[in-house]
Order: structure tokens, then sequence, then C-alpha cells
């Protein structure tokens, strides 16, 4: 589904990636994990279409997207949560879920509306109310929820669990299991990387800019040399 | 307080509503390319400039204000519109710095392109025949202009508040004015909301362009920055970014303006009402850097 291949990107002269390469697959759950500055984000935003690489290519089901922009990828059925959620907290909650819905037509945004306030309760009861007062927990809904507006083939995640209380926490990994399917394919990028490593079918690590290792989730879980090397544990 | 202290007063401040409605109206425009450009765009009373000079040739060719009017508007819209293709599109993806410096080059090519193809001088025209006409309600003496102009600008933020909360294409440019990255992602495309807020600002400005030419009957190549002052600092002490403070900033001005011109400072000392409105402007960003509103931005853990 999603071939990243040796991209990297740059801030000014800095190279934040380099020659970084990895896949998602169709029903698979991947998570990117590393310290904070591995380059995680900037990766995840060169596949979105937020940041312009350098070098290398992204293909997703066969067709390259390195130069797309985001409202392209959207509507070819790319979706990220973005680190810190980024919702809008002037808006209402009902008009954070219009706006990612912007894409569709009148009667499927207002279909895919009634969807996300059943999927997420919390957000029917504040639907009205101003995204800025939501309580971290609830805005990770909604930036979900927005996400999941266009039913998107691949959901890209960035740190879910950042800043949320544990009960949050959980609950946000439950989700991403409830959100599995054969049709969509999701990369989840966290510091908490034992967590992810839990949920994950595969792990790729990251650090300083480069790929350092890989493998499938479960076994990449037991490996105690990674997480004192890599992870900073 | 007596009656005719009251009269005198509320006919000032109407007066200051209706010189703030032009103010707000320019501060709204400036407020809108702001929030998705995060550009204080200069040339904005530019298009003051070109609507002038349109409503100067329709004027010597014998038009009524009643095809003038609808002309600065469309001019302003379309001018504005064009600014944005031509010349910040190209600079989208630079610095702050850079833009403002574009913004500041259209100001110097519209002046020298005036000042060289029509002439330096200024050029009058006629100012609409009812514009200084007064009409008697009770004890107040109120002027036509004043009553139009606050009653348009009234309905005017009334369909603008309707097209930003209520339509798809206003919640999108909020989005987008908030943080416009994450609009991006949730599909807006970037080309078409900065061209919608410029064609917006420029709607905004058309209509504030037709309450300043009413009265002021005038073109000059010169007139854009000038006019722009007022509605520049009603946006800033409004708060960047917000629309809300852009149009209490503008009101704010204009009734100061009028309050210290006819109340505060006596009759001799009239000419220093613009230093004083800047001294009332400096204290407000003394207090409040920030500018009287400012947007949410926290979130509870």
């Amino acid at each position: 589904m999603l071939e990243v291949a040796g991209i990297t990107t740059k801030y000014g002269d800095i190279a934040a990636v380099r020659d970084v390469s990895l896949t998602v697959g169709n029903g698979e759950l991947v998570c990117l994990v590393g310290p904070n500055g591995a380059g995680k984000t900037t990766t995840l935003n060169t596949i979105v279409g937020l940041l312009r690489p350098f070098a290398g290519t992204i293909k997703f089901d066969g067709q390259e997207i390195t130069r797309k922009e985001p409202d392209d990828l959207l509507r070819m059925g790319i979706a990220l949560v973005p680190e810190r959620r980024r919702i809008f907290a002037d808006l209402s909650v009902l008009e954070n879920l219009l706006v990612a819905g912007s894409i569709l037509s009148r009667s499927k945004r207002q279909e895919r509306v009634e969807e996300m306030l059943t999927l997420f309760p919390i957000l029917r009861e504040k639907s009205q109310t101003s995204a800025g007062y939501l309580s971290g927990g609830q805005a990770q809904q909604l930036a979900i929820a927005r996400a999941l507006m266009t039913d998107p083939r691949l959901l890209l995640m960035d740190e879910p669990s950042l800043g949320l209380a544990p009960v949050m926490v959980d609950f946000v990994f439950n989700l991403l299991e409830t959100l599995r399917s054969p049709q969509r394919g999701m990369l989840i990028v966290e510091q908490n990387a034992r967590r992810a490593l839990q949920v994950a079918d595969r792990g790729y690590i990251l650090r300083t800019g480069e790929m350092v290792d890989q493998g499938q989730g479960q076994e990449l879980l037991t490996r105690t040399d990674l997480f004192k090397s890599y992870l900073g544990e | 307080m007596d009656l005719f202290f009251q009269a005198d007063l509320a006919q000032q401040l109407i007066d200051g509503l209706g010189r703030g409605s032009s103010y707000a109206l320019l501060a709204l425009g400036l407020a809108i390319i702001f929030g998705v450009m995060h550009l204080l765009n200069f040339a904005h009373g530019e298009l003051i400039t070109v609507s002038a000079y349109v409503a100067y040739y329709l004027s010597v060719s014998g038009f009524s204000w009643w095809v003038i009017a609808p002309a600065i508007i469309l001019t302003s819209v379309l001018f504005s519109m064009i600014t944005e293709f031509v010349a910040f599109r190209r600079v989208r993806e630079s610095s702050d710095f850079t833009m403002l410096l574009t913004s500041f080059g259209l100001v110097i090519l519209v002046r020298a392109a005036f000042s060289h193809w029509v002439e330096v001088k200024p050029r009058n025209f006629d100012k609409a025949s009812w514009v200084f006409n007064t009409v008697k309600w009770g004890a107040f003496n109120l002027e036509v202009y004043d009553l139009v102009v606050i009653v348009v600008t009234l309905i005017t933020l009334l369909a603008l508040t309707y097209l930003l909360q209520r339509t798809l294409f206003g919640i999108a440019l909020r989005a987008a004015s908030e943080d416009f990255n994450a609009a991006r992602l949730m599909g807006v495309k970037s080309d078409r909301v900065i061209r919608n807020a410029f064609m917006l600002s420029g709607l905004l400005a058309g209509i504030g362009a037709v309450f300043v030419l009413l009265r002021r009957g005038q073109a000059d190549p010169g007139m854009g920055i000038e006019i722009l002052l007022m509605p520049l600092l009603a946006t800033v002490i409004g708060g960047l970014g917000s629309l809300r403070g852009a149009v209490l900033g503008g009101f704010l001005l204009g009734i100061l303006e009028v309050l210290f011109r006819s109340r505060i400072l006596p009759d001799e000392y009239s000419h220093l009402t613009d230093m004083m409105v800047f001294a009332v402007i400096a204290l407000v960003f003394i207090i409040r850097p920030q500018g009287l509103i400012t947007v949410r931005r926290a979130e509870r853990v």
C-alpha cells in the first residue's frame, strides 16, 4: 500500500531524515518509534505532503505521490492525525468535523459526521462546544474523528498518546485495534515504544534521522538491547 | 446630564460609528489576509486608490453614484485577486519579510503608475449630493451619510457573520486562518482558500472605499497608504488575527477620533486629534501588547 523509498528531508541545510525507507501493507498496523528528535514527525509530514523530500520517492498503491499536496492525498485516501492534535480551537467540535469532510459531498459529509458522533459519544455531547475547551483526551478523540471523516485507506497518527492520562492512552490504543480492517493500513508514530510495539504488526526504529532497525512488533519488544541503545531505556 | 449634552454626545458617537465603519471594514479585510497568510498587507490601501481612479473616470463620463458605487466594489475585488495571483502567490513560500516587502512594492508600483500615467496631482470628482444632508430626529441632528454608512456596515457584518459561521466556505476560511497547514491536511486547497480570502478582503475594502470616496471625492496616487493607517492600527489594536478585534478596533478608533476632536480637546487644539488617538493606541499596546482580543489556544489536560 505505502512504499517510502530512501527519503531525505531537509530543514535548510540540515537533513532531519536521511535515506529512510518503510512500507505499510493493506490491513497492517506499523509503528515508527524512536526518541525525541529522531525525525518521526518529519517522516510523517513528508508522507502527507506538508514537507517536500530532498531525495527519495513515496508511492501509494503503486502510484507516485512524492510531490502531491495534502488535499490531493486526502482524496486518494491518506489522512493524518497530527502531532498535538492541531484541532481548530476557535471552531466548534461540529465545525472541526465539517472542515475535515470538506472534500465530501454534502450528504456524505452529514452521514460521516453522524457516524463519528456515534463512534465518539463525547463529541456528540460537546458538538457545539468550542474545540479549545476540550480536555486532552476529548481533543484527541476529535483529532482522530477528523481523520476518519473521509474513511481513509491509510491512516497516519503522530504521537496519539502524547500528553494523555493513562486511561486515555488505553482508550487510544484500544481504538487502534477497532480501527483495523483488511482494507486499511495504519502507520503510528510513537515515543511510547513499548506500547506501540505491543499493538503493531511491524515496527521501524528511527534514531537521529536514520532507520536503525526494523522487524515484527512482538520480536522487537523482546529486544532489550534495542531499548537500551536506541530508545533510551 | 442635561438633554443637550446627551443629544450632543449621542450625535458624536453616531458620527464616530460612521467614521469607524470604514475603518472597521478595511481592518476586517486586513485581518482576513493576516489570518491565512500572516501578512499585514500594506497594499490593501491601493485597492482604494485604484477604485478612486475608476470612480473619477466614471464620474467625469457622467455616470451617477448608482453606477460608480458597484464599480468601486467590483474594482476592489478584482484588483485584490489580481495582487494575490500576480504578486503574493509567487512569494507565498518565502519568509514573512519577503511578503511584507512585496506589499510595499505594490504600494510603490501603484503610486508610480498613477503618477506617471495620470498625474501626481489629485483629481477631483463629484461627491454624492446627499452626503452632507442632515435629518432631524427629536433632539438629534443626524447626518444622512452616517446613518447610511452604519446601516450598510451592520448589514455587511451580519452577512459576513453568516458566511463565516454557517457556510463551509466560511468555516474553511476560519480553520485556515487558525492553522493553515492543519486545514490543508483536512482537504482545504491552499490556493483556493487564499484566493477566497483576497476576494472577501477586496469586497470589504470596496464597500469601505465607497464610504470614503462618497465624501472625499478625490483620487490621488498616494492616498492608499494614508487611508490605510487607521484601519491598520485598528487591526493591530484589536488583536492580530482576530476578526472581532478588527471590527472593535475600527469602531473604537472612529469614536475616539470624533470625541477627541469635538468634545475632549479645546477647539484651538483640535489639530492634535491624531496625536491623542495615537497616544491612546500606544497606551493600549503597553497594557495589552497582544491587542484587545486574543484567540484561544490552550487545551486543558
